[in-house]
């Protein structure tokens, strides 16, 4: 008798979900598969190539970083810092992605400047305050190592080139997802992977939080670009370092008043459009416990701060949120779901020999 | 460090291990005159001066270093030549390889692992919450 | 020594019990040092000079 009572509800329950959600922005979808692309699939030599690539310090115009400099695997592939760590004598003037789930972005890079991860690889190698290496010498730098020289063979029946080098460490990024978040079992149905504070928490997120209306898919985030007008960091508009990195930016991007530059315009640089003044992208959400400090500047050391500025509406004179009303109890609830629903296993990194 | 040392006199202690870099020419030879400096007890006294003058640490240079701070110049260029730390350096490196270190600097702070040139403030909160955690 | 041994392996525990941080025994013997055997925190550095 209470099955069928049961039965019934489920189906109600699902017909209302089936008629109601076509009205949310978008849904939480559990994590399954990650998107590979057709002109890079996958291979064990490539991946296994691209690891090496991706720690080795060979990539930097002086040896000191490699990409793991910043996306530290410890560290959700982020590295604790407010701004990124940059080339030596330089000061890097936004905070380090994670690169958690980043197989399911299009955008790349808080401004979204690049649509693939192929073309996003090789960007720090060149960028004068990040890796600071100049791409023609990176290819010879390569070609007089025979273990590359073999493994590139071995991944690529081929010559070692910059297209190929990108290759390689794209398809190391496409592993790095964890399994096992609480989020994705309890969207599977298994209701007491969350505890109760964190149901409490996650229906905040899909409804009074309205979180879910750019943080949502696999890995919660629209991929679009939203000004929220996060306040600017005083002391990177005091820094002379900082100063000459966004000038330097600006100037590249052709962005005419690039001198009197203060502020980070965000996307605008990239399209110019007035609509995108200070919009970044909607960061994944995945691993969040772990990639502290937030926002694009990292001006946020804890999730706290981050709660609190989306409950009061945003940064000063934005459009895109409204304040929340969220209680304490409702912010706890919150960050609890955060923090326990969001963190997988860790991804276990077999650490490469450098050649 | 010295910043570390002044602040925490009694309460930090320091301890140096070497990762030379394979392709940094000078990383192993200034590690070697580092501990050439230490068999004759002015490690501290070289190590300042070795991160000051980098890159300039070629052998010559390094022979300078030595003189500048008042060590036996000759047993210093003999120790460098014989490569007699070559052991200590090789088991850091094994050790460093074993801990899979892809950065250098990287600190152990009662074992909690950092790595890269952070902020002084950044190291610094981490000996806070250590000193914090042990004092209870 | 030992009563290093003894916090590390408290320490260790209760990295255990509280926010999962991870921490590493690194053996000390043979390396240049500041500072005394008991201190209240331990600081390893990998460096290269260069």
């Amino acid at each position: 008798m209470l099955r069928k009572n049961r039965l019934l509800c489920v189906a109600l329950l699902s017909f209302i979900w089936a008629i109601a959600a076509p009205a949310l922005a978008g849904q939480l979808e559990p994590f399954t598969s990650v998107p590979i692309p057709e002109n890079n699939p996958q291979s064990v030599e490539k991946i296994e190539l691209g690891k090496k690539l991706f720690f080795d310090r060979r990539l930097s115009g002086d040896g000191t970083m490699s990409c793991a400099t910043c996306h530290v695997p410890e560290m959700a592939f982020t590295d604790g810092q407010e701004t990124s760590f940059s080339y030596p004598t330089t000061k890097n003037w936004r905070n380090t992605p994670t690169l958690m789930y980043v197989a399911f972005f299009k955008h790349l890079f808080h401004d979204g400047r690049v649509t693939s991860l192929e073309d996003q690889a090789l960007f720090p190698v060149m960028s004068a305050f990040e890796m600071n290496l100049n791409l023609d010498y990176l290819e010879e730098k390569l070609r007089v190592v025979p273990e590359y020289v073999e493994a590139f063979n071995k991944a690529f029946h081929g010559d070692i080139t910059r297209e190929r080098i990108a290759m390689a460490i794209a398809a190391f990024e496409r592993t790095l997802v964890s399994m096992n978040a609480p989020l994705d079992k309890y969207l599977k149905g298994e209701r007491t992977a969350l505890s109760a504070e964190a149901r409490k928490g996650y229906n905040i997120f899909i409804n009074k939080g309205k979180c879910i209306e750019c943080h949502y898919g696999a890995n919660l985030s629209d991929d679009l670009f939203h000004a929220l007008n996060v306040p600017e960091n005083p002391d990177h508009e005091k820094d002379p370092r900082i100063t000459a990195t966004r000038r330097f930016v600006a100037k590249v991007y052709h962005y005419g008043d690039y001198k009197n530059l203060t502020e980070d315009p965000g996307r605008y640089l990239i399209t110019k459009d007035k609509k995108d003044w200070k919009a970044f992208r909607t960061p994944t959400l995945r691993e969040v416990s772990k990639t502290a400090p937030y926002m694009h500047n990292g001006s946020f050391a804890g999730l706290d701060e981050v709660i609190n500025f989306f409950n009061q509406g945003g940064g000063k004179g934005n459009t895109a949120l409204k304040p929340l009303g969220l209680s304490e109890e409702e912010k706890r609830d919150l960050k609890t779901f955060l923090i326990e629903a969001l963190s997988g296993d860790d991804v276990a990194i077999k650490y490469p020999v450098i050649p | 460090m010295e910043k570390i040392v002044k602040e925490y006199g009694n309460k930090v202690r320091l301890v140096i291990k070497f990762y030379p870099y394979k392709y940094r020419d000078f990383a192993r030879i200034s590690a070697e005159a580092a501990l050439a400096a230490s068999d004759q007890g002015k490690f501290w006294e070289m190590h300042g001066l070795l991160i000051r003058k980098s890159p300039q640490l070629d052998r010559s240079s390094l022979i300078g270093y030595a003189k500048q701070i008042g060590l036996d110049v000759q047993k210093f260029t003999l120790s460098l030549d014989a490569h007699k730390n070559a052991g200590i350096i090789e088991r850091d490196l094994k050790l460093a390889l074993e801990l899979d270190l892809f950065n250098t600097p990287t600190f152990f702070i009662n074992g909690r692992k950092v790595i890269g040139n952070v902020p002084f403030a950044y190291l610094k909160k981490i000996i806070e919450e250590e000193l914090n955690a042990k004092k209870k | 020594m030992k009563k290093a041994l003894f916090i590390l392996f408290i320490s260790l525990f209760l990295g255990q019990a509280s926010a999962e941080t991870k921490r590493f025994t690194i053996p000390l013997e043979g390396s240049p040092s500041l500072g005394p055997q008991d201190a209240l925190v331990t600081i390893v550095e990998f460096i290269d000079y260069q």
